[in-house]
């Protein structure tokens, strides 16, 4: 099953973050939990976890990239 | 949750249930407000459980608990659906306030829980007024009050010991020392190492507990909720504890200490439990496992379900900002 990884929203009135660091590359094995990325926001850094167990198939935005809140920034595959 | 004795398996095993709730829930409220459907903020209690689940379990159904923003453990502890707590975090009027008042103010009159306060120490002299309610009524039920380590440098902590130990008020007065006061560490903000100290300047006895083993909390809590039915006043406890995610969503606590995390890790109340229900005989490591994947479909279903709740109407909000 493939999962999307979105730009998260982590603050109200969050619109946009950006991709700091991939911590995982493509074909990579992700346990659910572990951390994939660090996004920047307005407020802080912050890693963000795999929502469930898989393979990071897919990377959509690479490091420094803006993103807005709700697109797809990866693909894992369960 | 009402409890006679600790010594019955069965109850342990309730408790175990319950805390593997509580970790499953908070674990999806950070997964649904990184999808945009948590109103507002959240502050979650993952490592703090033994606190909420074994104070609740000392507590008869008629005593009344105030308990803080980091409050989703003790309203689930104290019976509160799961359903109605995530419809509430999400803004949704099968909330248990109707959608109104989301993470921060989890109540529920028909369970003691009579209120959930955002402001740090607001929860304390309410604890007082029920616990006094029910001393000028004649009634022995008793008053819970949960609080931080932070909200032990508030004024309202000090003014309510105080006033509680001079009325010898049926309150009990529980600290949830995690170590931090949002991102600043105890020791950069606070006089002293044991909150408990805090208790004799003010008249009663203070007591430190280890916050990450459910029975020693149970055993402190009960000790006091007893000396406190007899009409011998409050006490202070301190529970040493820890918050494994940061203060609030946002934050992704850096400001702690290399291994920090990984030792408190080592002492998971939920952890400590099932090893001793394993090691007893009363609940193996396969039932545990598959308690644990129960607990996690029924998180689920909840959360779905709180997911599919309407949001308030605008007649419906209104209606609890004016009077008639």
């Amino acid at each position: 099953m493939r999962t999307e990884i979105a730009m998260p929203s982590v603050s109200a009135g969050m619109e946009a973050g950006s991709v700091v660091r991939w911590l995982k590359a493509v074909g990579d094995s992700v346990e659910r939990g572990e951390p994939i990325v660090t996004i920047q926001t307005d407020k802080a850094d912050l890693d963000i976890e795999a929502p469930s167990s898989g393979v990071l198939v897919e990377i959509v935005h690479g490091e420094g990239d803006e993103v807005p809140v709700g697109t797809a920034i990866a693909y894992l595959e369960s | 949750m009402t409890l006679a004795t600790t010594h019955d398996p069965a109850v342990h095993v309730q408790w175990f249930r319950r805390m593997l709730e509580i970790r499953a829930f908070e674990e999806r409220v950070q997964e649904l407000f990184l999808e945009g459907l948590v109103e507002g903020t959240t502050h979650l209690c993952q490592g703090q459980e033994a606190v909420s689940v074994g104070a609740v379990a000392a507590l008869r159904d008629d005593d009344y608990l105030t308990i803080t923003y980091r409050g989703h453990g003790h309203a689930l502890a104290r019976g509160m659906s799961a359903e109605a707590a995530f419809a509430e975090l999400m803004g949704r009027s099968t909330g248990c306030c109707r959608g109104v008042g989301g993470s921060m103010h989890l109540t529920d009159f028909s369970r003691g829980l009579i209120g959930s306060f955002a402001i740090v120490g607001a929860g304390l002299p309410v604890a007082i007024g029920a616990a006094m309610s029910a001393k000028l009524s004649g009634s022995d039920r008793v008053a819970v009050s949960f609080c931080g380590d932070g909200a032990t440098n508030i004024g309202t902590f000090h003014e309510s010991l105080n006033m509680a130990a001079v009325w010898k008020a049926p309150v009990v007065f529980v600290v949830e020392n995690n170590l931090y006061g949002e991102y600043s560490p105890l020791r950069d903000t606070t006089a002293v190492e044991d909150i408990a100290d805090r208790a004799k300047g003010n008249g009663m006895p203070g007591v430190v507990v280890d916050g990450q083993d459910v029975f020693a909390v149970r055993d402190a809590v009960a000790a006091a909720v007893a000396r406190a039915r007899a009409g011998e006043g409050p006490t202070l406890l301190e529970a040493k504890t820890y918050r494994y995610r940061g203060h609030s969503r946002t934050d992704p606590a850096r400001y702690r200490a290399p291994g920090e995390l990984e030792r408190w890790r080592a002492r998971d109340p939920i952890v400590l439990l099932g090893t001793a229900l394993a090691r007893e005989g009363t609940l193996t490591d396969e039932a545990q496992a598959e308690m644990r994947a129960a607990v996690q479909a029924e998180i689920d279903a909840a959360s779905r379900q709180a997911a599919a709740g309407p949001f308030p109407t605008m007649e419906e909000i209104t209606a609890y900002v004016y009077a008639g």
